[in-house]
Formats: structure tokens, sequence, C-alpha cells
């Protein structure tokens, strides 16, 4: 075949759209492989028809994709039930959290089962407290230091009054959460009580911490001068921190370990802007306590009040926590002076002084006194 | 020679139902064939949506074949699509991958599937033609349509467009694709 076939346009889609075979086939491609214009026709028209079957093929497809519908789009369920069940997951965690442990969405109550636990929590506490007492007790008569563990238990919880032979003093803590031991009251009785005391001195340390960060904001508010000697109070650095931490026992301390000169601590005019006397009871002091204040000092000379009259109690008021100390006096008329230093609270009444030791700086001036001596 | 092999029934109709027009039965082999094309596809750096895609261009294919009486019911539909989704796939990939366009006999062209025709519709060529094809207006982009893609005859094509006679649709037919090559002209 020696025409030049692509000219027709018969025979050119016929072979382009593969209606052609055998040997009429053959001849048609021999030709080509001598004809460069004819291969160039060939390649025009197979590109037209690809072109045109290719818009067809969309076009029909959309129509069939149309027609599975839905099943045309898939959806991958096995993904979308694995972020379903981690959503749930999640969300289960939260409430059982919130449920067990929490507060309640809308606001500070706690939840029911919190409440329940709360109130085991305050038996097993006073289980805590039974211990202690049965401790000191037996420990009274054996050896009365203030060093044993049931009395750092007390005086790192702060939830006992301490009570120690030598030193009538007491100290607790009022308006105080009570520890939480959501699991104490399904213990064995003799097991309870241990774990019920270990787990007290840890739940209050952690409250303590964050007691620790609220008087350290609050004390940011208070002016040095307010705590100590004018003098004094130039020589120390004004950006220390005032801190609240834990609490140990009332001892009495010989004068010549004050940090302050005796002869200038027991001269007129004791009362700073945060220490305040005032008369009544603890419970008529606590209403005149206000926040921002440090240090109260309540001289009880109203006969019937609770304390006896040869004592006084300094309140320390902070982030809603109230220290109560009890310190004998011999003479309630005598001026009172509270002073915070390092890691010590004293107090002077007449010519006796008082430290309440504050091993991890229940209230501090993170700051080094002048070293003066008497 | 390819030997046959026995068909079902259902297999049968289905193939009856197709040769008929009926696109609906293109979803039965939809729904048959696509775990098998899906694996192919995914274990070869494809996703489920080119899976999809591959499959309704196979299917497309198939029928058009079916109704042009190039596919005889030899072998089962099933095997023919999954020969046309790979080829079909292989051709795609070799485009993503920006390779040159493959030698068309290097393809596996398996007796029953996709013929090299088939294969040239995803070239840049055909791309610009289709391009071209959206700007040709009715009656003669339906009209090419129906020639290459229906591969109708003449006669039925004057019948459809009401024409006089199949020598005035092959006049018509020529006048389209002239048309078509002056879009395609201007658009290149």
């Amino acid at each position: 075949m020696n025409d030049h076939w692509t000219k027709d346009e018969d025979r050119l889609s016929e072979y382009v759209l593969g209606g052609i075979t055998g040997d009429r086939l053959e001849e048609m491609r021999h030709h080509l492989n001598t004809c460069s214009p004819c291969r160039q026709r060939v390649k025009e028209e197979e590109a037209i028809a690809a072109g045109v079957r290719r818009h067809a093929i969309t076009e029909q497809k959309k129509q069939l994709q149309a027609l599975i519908g839905g099943s045309g789009i898939a959806i991958p369920w096995p993904r979308v039930l694995s972020i379903a069940a981690i959503l749930v997951i999640v969300a289960g965690i939260g409430l059982y959290n919130r449920w067990f442990f929490g507060m309640k969405p809308d606001g500070n109550e706690r939840s029911p089962m919190a409440e329940m636990q709360r109130e085991d929590a305050g038996s097993a506490a006073r289980d805590a407290e039974d211990i202690s007492d049965e401790t000191s007790k037996r420990e009274k008569s054996d050896q009365p230091a203030a060093t044993d563990i049931t009395a750092e238990s007390q005086r790192s919880t702060g939830l006992a009054s301490i009570d120690e032979p030598e030193d009538p003093a007491s100290v607790e803590f009022k308006d105080q959460e009570e520890s939480r031991q959501p699991y104490a009251s399904k213990m064995p009785a003799g097991k309870k009580k241990e774990w019920a005391a270990e787990k007290t001195v840890e739940s209050e340390v952690m409250e303590l911490d964050e007691l620790n960060e609220s008087g350290r904001q609050a004390a940011k508010n208070v002016p040095i001068e307010s705590v100590m000697e004018p003098d004094m109070a130039a020589q120390v650095d004004p950006d220390s921190e005032l801190l609240v931490s834990r609490v140990t026992a009332l001892r009495r301390r010989s004068a010549d370990q004050l940090p302050l000169p005796v002869d200038r601590s027991s001269s007129g005019g004791d009362t700073r802007p945060n220490t305040e006397s005032v008369t009544g009871t603890p419970e008529t002091a606590m209403s005149a306590l206000r926040p921002d204040r440090i240090i109260v000092v309540h001289p009880l000379s109203a006969p019937d009040a609770s304390e006896s009259a040869d004592s006084l109690t300094v309140m320390i008021r902070r982030s809603g926590d109230t220290l109560h100390v009890s310190v004998p006096v011999a003479d309630p008329e005598l001026p009172v002076r509270v002073v915070a230093t390092g890691d010590s609270l004293w107090i002077l009444t007449g010519q006796t002084v008082w430290s309440l030791l504050v091993p991890e700086r229940m209230m501090t001036r993170d700051r080094k006194l002048p070293s003066e001596k008497p | 020679m390819t030997e046959s092999i026995p068909v079902s029934q259902e297999e049968q109709n289905l193939y009856n139902r197709l040769r008929a027009g009926d696109m609906s039965a293109l979803t039965t082999l939809y729904h048959e064939n696509r775990t098998p094309v899906h694996s192919l596809v995914t274990r070869n750096s494809g996703s489920r949506h080119d899976s999809d895609d591959i499959l309704h261009e196979a299917l497309i294919i198939l029928w058009q074949q079916i109704r042009t009486g190039r596919f005889e019911l030899r072998a089962r539909m099933g095997t023919f699509l999954y020969a046309t989704a790979r080829n079909l796939w292989l051709r795609r990939l070799s485009r993503r991958r920006k390779e040159p366009t493959a030698d068309l006999s290097a393809l596996e062209i398996t007796d029953g599937s996709v013929s090299p025709l088939e294969m040239m519709v995803e070239t840049e060529d055909s791309d610009a033609v289709r391009r071209s094809l959206d700007k040709l207006p009715d009656p003669c982009r339906s009209l090419l349509i129906a020639f290459y893609w229906e591969e109708l005859p003449m006669k039925e094509i004057a019948e459809k467009f009401g024409l006089a006679n199949a020598a005035t649709a092959k006049a018509k037919k020529y006048q389209c694709k002239e048309q078509l090559k002056k879009i395609l002209q201007r658009i290149s």
C-alpha cells in the first residue's frame, strides 16, 4: 500500500480507534514507517480521540460517583472510632478525677465523693491525733524532749496543739481544711491509724506549700518597718520576701539569743503597725484580725477569758489560716513584742523571750539581721 | 487465544444489563471489586481516594468496551477491571513522578484490557484536547463524543443528531474536528 491512507478521514479514524486488524493493519503500519507526515497525522488523530475519550470518561465518572453516592466518599471509620474512643476515655478520666478528688464544675464546692472522703479524712486525722496524744503521753513520762517524731509530726502539720512538758505553750492551726485520706476507713484499725498519721503529715505539708505561695504574695505588701526597728530595717534587703511555712514548738529562750538587744526590745513603743494589742478572748480577736496583718498580740485580761490570766495568745493570720500560740506571761499588763527574724518568731513578754522555731520558715524575712550582740 | 471460562448466571445478567446501557449495574461491580483494587492502589503509594477514582475509571472503560462490543464475556469482568485499574494506576504513578511518558508497550496490556488509546487519555496532548472540547459548543462536542467515545457508526450518528444521512454526518464530524483543532491551536 503506497498511497497516503492517512488522508482518508474514515480510515484514519478507523485505525486510531482500533477498527483495523490483520494484514490490512500491517500494511498501514508499514506505510507509516516510511511516511513522516502520515505519522504526524496519526498522532494528531490519536490525541483528538484520546482527548474526547478523556472528556467523556470524566463526565461519566461524575455520573457514576453520583450513582454510587456516599460509597464514593470513603469515611475512615476505624480512624473515626479510634478518635471517639480516645475522647471517651479522656472524658471518663476527667469525670473520675472530678468525682473522686476534684471540685464541682461550677465552683468551689467539693463533689459528693470528695465530701465523703473529706469526712473519712477527718476521722483519720482524729485517729492520727489519738496516736499522737498517746505517743506524747507515753514519751512525756520517758523523755520530755521536743524532738520526738510525734511532736515533729504535730509541728509539721499544725493540726494538734504542741504540748511539750517544759513548755506550756501550745500551737494550733484553725480554719484549716482537714487532710484527706480517701481509703483510710477501709483499712484495718491498726494499720489505718498508722497510715492515717503518715498521710496527715504528708497532706498537710502539701497544704502548707500552698500556704507558702499565698503567704509570699500577701507579704509583698507588708513593709519591713512594720516588723522591725527602723534602724534595723534600714540594714536589710528590701526586696526579700516574707514566707510562711511549717511551725515548730514554742520554746523558752535565753535573752542573749534574741537577735535584738534586750534593752531596745524592752523599751517602750513596741506596737508596730502589724502588731496589735487586743483585749478580749481569742474569738473576739479573730474578728478584729485583719488578713493583711501578720501578728496580733492578744493579752487576756478579762476575768472570764477561757485562757488563764497568766498567759496571752499570739495570733497570726495568713491566707485563711490562723496560728494560735499561747505564751506564758508573768504580767499581762507588760508590753509584748513580736519580732519575725530569719527563721524564728520571737515573742518578748517582759524579760522573758519565747521563740517559735520555724524549720522551713513559717514566717521569715529572707534576709540577714545585723549581727548585733547584746 | 484466550480460553473461555464458565461465568455465573449473575455475571451474565450483569453483563446484559451493561450492554443494554444500564449504568446502575456498575454499582454492583464497584462493590464487588472495591477491595482488591483498593488493596492494589494503597499498596503502591496510593490513597483510598485514588483507588476509588481508578476503579470508577476502569468501570467506565469496561462499560464502554461492553457497549461497543469489544468486551465479550469470556472472562470475569472483575479480572478485566483489575487489569485495567492496574494499568491505569501504573500510568498515573509514572505521571506523578514526572517520569518521561512510559512506552505504551512497556505497560502490561492484557487481552481484553486497556487499549493503547486508553493509555493515551492521560497524556498532556489529550488533556489539551479535553480542555479544548470544553470550549467547543454543542452539537459538535456531543457529535465528537458519539464518534470517538461511543464509537457509533455514521448512520446512527446521523439519526441521533437529526442529520440527513451518514454522508452528512461524516461532513459534520469533519467540520467539528477542524473547529476543535482551531480551539486547540488557540489555547496552546
